[in-house]
Formats: C-alpha cells, structure tokens, sequence
C-alpha cells in the first residue's frame, strides 16, 4: 500500500513543480507538465501503473470533451464556407504531407507513416486563441473564422483517429450506431436533466458527463477505434449548451485540471525517450519541416482565395501551423496500440512541442497583424458579403 | 515636445513612481496620456476556457489596479484613458505605442532579480530596444 502512496507523491509533485513553473512563466500547464515529464521520464523514471494510465486516459477523454464542447456554431455558421475550406486543409495538407514524409522519406510502415500524418495534422485551438488575444485579433471576424477553421481541423483528426485504424466489425457498427443516436437525442436530454438537477453541490451534471464519456469510451474500445472521437462529438454536440453555462465549464475544467490532465501530459512527456530524440535530430527536423511546410503549402493558397493579404495570410498559415493537445493524443495511442515505438512516439512528441513554440513566436514577432491589414480584409469582405 | 504619453503600469512599486512622475510631466507638457497595463494570459494553453478564465481575473486584477490613475488625476488638468491588453508586456507596450501614435514611453525600473533580467529578459530593456520613439524609465 505504501508503494501506491509514494508513486502518488511523485507524480503530484511533478504536477505541482509544473504548476510553479507554468505560474512563474505564464505558460500553460500543459506544455510545462510534458517538459518536466519528460525530464522526469529520462532521469528519475516515475513507475506508470495501472492508476496512472486510467487518470492520463480519462485526463485526455474530458480534454477533448472541453476541446468540443468549447466549439462555437454561430460563428461556424457565419463562416462556414472559409472555415470548412481553412479547416479541411489545414487538416488534410499536413496529414497527407506527414504520411507521404515518413512512409517514403523515412521509411515508416504504412501505419506508422498515417499515425505520424494524423498526429501532425493538428491545430491547438486554445494556442491560437492565446496568440491572437495579444493581438486583439479574436475580437474581429478574421480571428473568429481562424478560430472556426481550427475547429474542423480538430475534427477531422479525431475523426481519422478514430476510424483510420478501427477494425470494422459488430462491436465497430454497434458503437457507430449508438454513437450517433447518443448524439441525436443527447442535447435535448442534457437539457432536461441540467434544469432538474440544478448545480446540486454533489456536482450532478459533472457525472452525468462522465458517465456519457466512459460508455461511448467503452464502446469505441470495444469496436476498435478511440475514445476521444466520441468525446469531442459529445463535447460539440453539447457545445451550445454549455455555452449558456459557463461555471459548469469551469467546474468540470477544474477538476479536470487539478487531477486528470497532469497525468495525461507528464505521462506522455515522461514516455519520450530523450537519447533516440538525440539520436535522431535529422528526423525530427524532418517531422517539423514536414508538418510546417505542408501547412504552408496548403493554407497560403486558400488564404490567397479568400482575399487574406500576405501579412495575415502569414500570420494565419503560422497560427494554424500549432499543435499540441491533439498531437501528443494521437502520437499516445499509436504508441498504446504497438502502431509506433517509443523512439517514433519520442520523435512525434518533440516535434509536436516544436510545433507549438516555433510558428507562434515567428507569428507575434514577424506578422504581427497590422491595423491596416485587418481593416483592409473587413472592408473587402464587407464588399464581399 | 511629447503630445502623447503612454504610461505602463502594473500596481508594483516601481510602476507606481513611474505613474506618478508621469503624469506630472504630463501636466507640465500638457501633453495626452494613456496608462496601459498589460495582462500576462498563459501561453500554449491546453483548452480556450482556460485562457478566458485567466483573462477574466487579469480584468477584475487591473480594474482595481488602474483605480489608482482615478485618484491620481483627480483635480489635475489632464486627458487621460486607461487600457488593459493581454499578452507579453514589452511586445504589447510596443505595438499599442506605435498603434496609438506615442511620441514617450514612461515606465518604472523592473521588478525582477537580477538573475531572471539577466536570462529573460526585462520589458524596460526590450522597450528601449525596440521603441519608434523615446522611453525614459523613472526610477
């Protein structure tokens, strides 16, 4: 019993070293969690056990919950086109550009080289969001239609995460099925149930939440493909209601930010095997390059179609260029499933990170949205619209 | 000489005499003046409530903050406006100068060690860097 106290101590005070440091820094939890995980994973090796694994498991099933249920429809449904054309390639490109990268450039397995396309087909929504608050630029349609291309993009990573590598059998259609049919009648249900409840301080709504994930979780299990996936569809299917109910957001991400999502990041951090990554730093700059580039490749042109000038068709490509939550999410299950090893995982994870740190500070310091830029774009959409 | 002072000020000591003088010789130039106070919010952030939530407490943060302009002007001839913006201090003081046409930067002397100047950094010395015009640091 006492090995189960001392494994949690270790892991809480790495969880509470990362919270110090994220303070200190004003840099998110996660990205400092997965840095110290990875320290802690190449020096001090904390022991993942059964526990371990459930907490980071459920940590990124209710992140990606947030992810979904955080989506906005109207502003989707006032930019659909640009956002679903922004969306779709920002995802596709990179995925298509990761794939063909590691499968013929690499020499990756035709699995490995779709898990690496897909965990670098990301884009962090919240990254872009904190970018573009220092710029004012989520306060105009240009950061709402960035916002809402990055949403479809999230979607169709968890969506090719959760049907690239499904094996299609009974238990595959039955959580297909009921997936859908959860989706349909769950906002109306939800609905009812929030009014009845009514923020019960035994926090009701919160396992009502927990109970829909773990038997969707379940079911994708079984049927072989990814809990998240239905995660982010509940999350987005909710995403209106919970709009109208912002402490229940808070509530639920404080929890989850106190107990789940630290073992998620350390976990994943403390998995990446520091001297293959030494080992092979012509991969991984391969991997960046891959990623960035196929975004640039992709995103430029589209941002050209839609009238973007090329200051803010930059600044959009970089932002959009960012990964990070869904990256390592996806690079984890390839490694849980033997679809990569620890030295492909460990390679994915850093690139992932890099993909976070590099185009965001290239974007704020080189095309920082000008006034000008911005107003020019609104007048022409304007005369558009 | 200076027509427009941007003043950034984040309720440290430090800050606080910057303010102070500030606005003094701002009544001597009768010149504008715009107290900024820049609001860190976590960068890399794992979900967008968690960026709203940290900006929403950065807001009731420098509302109390900025009341200390409010009793500082009071009785003094002087247009001034008060501005809280989110993101990294020194890039955000320069974009918001150059935007808003500053012709002087005023801030207070740093509130770090030494040591975390010396490895990141301070938004004094970044500012003087890069500034379109002149800063002077009140100390």
């Amino acid at each position: 019993m006492e090995e189960l106290w001392l494994q949690a101590l270790i892991w809480f005070t790495l969880a509470l070293i990362s919270s110090f440091i994220s303070f200190r820094l004003a840099i998110s939890a996660a990205l400092i969690e997965l840095i110290v995980g990875i320290v802690a994973g190449n020096t001090i090796h904390p022991k993942v056990t059964p526990w371990v694994n459930f907490l980071a498991s459920f940590g990124a099933v209710i992140l990606t919950f947030l992810a979904g249920a955080e989506l906005e429809s109207e502003v989707i449904k006032a930019y659909w086109k640009e956002s679903l054309v922004l969306g779709f390639i920002s995802f596709f490109a990179p995925f298509l550009g990761g794939w063909v990268v590691s499968q013929f450039l690499l020499g990756w397995d035709l699995r490995q080289a779709q898990l690496a396309g897909i965990a670098l087909s990301t884009t962090s929504v919240a990254v872009v969001y904190a970018v573009m608050i220092e710029s004012g630029l989520n306060e105009r349609p240009l950061g709402k239609l960035i916002l809402a291309a990055c949403f479809v993009t999230d979607l169709g990573t968890v969506i090719a995460l959760g049907l690239l590598f499904a094996e299609i059998g009974f238990y595959f259609w039955l959580f297909a099925v009921v997936t859908l049919v959860v989706l349909f009648i769950l906002p109306p249900i939800t609905k009812r149930y929030f009014a009845l409840v009514k923020n019960h301080p035994s926090e009701p709504e919160v396992k009502f939440i927990f109970v829909i994930l773990c038997a969707l979780a379940f079911l994708a299990v079984k049927g072989g493909s990814e809990a998240v996936l239905p995660a982010y569809l509940v999350g987005a299917f909710l995403a209106n209601l919970f709009l109208k109910n912002r402490e229940l957001i808070k509530r639920l991400r404080a929890a989850t930010i106190a107990l789940l999502t630290p073992f998620y990041f350390l976990k994943a951090g403390s998995l990446v095997d520091l001297k293959a990554v030494l080992g092979s730093l012509g991969v991984l700059v391969v991997l960046f390059l891959a990623k960035t580039i196929s975004k640039f490749l992709g995103l430029y042109p589209a941002g050209m179609l839609f009238k973007f000038t090329p200051r803010l068709n930059m600044y959009n490509t970089l932002l959009m260029s960012t990964g990070l939550t869904f990256g390592t999410i996806s690079a984890l299950y390839g490694l849980r499933n033997g679809i990569i090893d620890k030295t492909q995982y460990s390679l994915l994870v850093v690139a992932i990170i890099l993909t976070a740190i590099i185009p965001t500070l290239i974007a704020q310091s080189l095309f920082y949205p000008r006034k000008a830029d911005l107003d020019k774009f609104e007048k022409k959409t304007e005369q558009r619209g | 000489m200076f027509k427009k002072i941007l003043i950034g000020y984040d309720g440290y000591e430090g800050s606080l005499l910057a303010l102070e003088k500030g606005l003094h010789l701002a009544e001597e130039l009768k010149a504008e003046v715009i107290v900024l106070s820049v609001a860190s919010i976590p960068e890399y952030a794992e979900t967008l409530s968690e960026v709203e939530e940290a900006k929403e407490q950065a807001k009731k943060y420098y509302a109390d903050v900025l009341s200390d302009v409010e009793r500082l002007v009071k009785g003094k001839d002087l247009k001034v406006q008060t501005l809280i913006r989110f993101g990294k201090p020194a890039e955000v003081i320069l974009h918001t100068a150059e935007e808003m046409g500053i012709d002087l930067i005023i801030l207070g002397p740093s509130k770090y060690s030494y040591l975390r100047r010396r490895i990141l950094g301070s938004t004094a010395d970044k500012v003087v860097e890069r500034a379109h015009c002149s800063v002077l640091i009140m100390k």
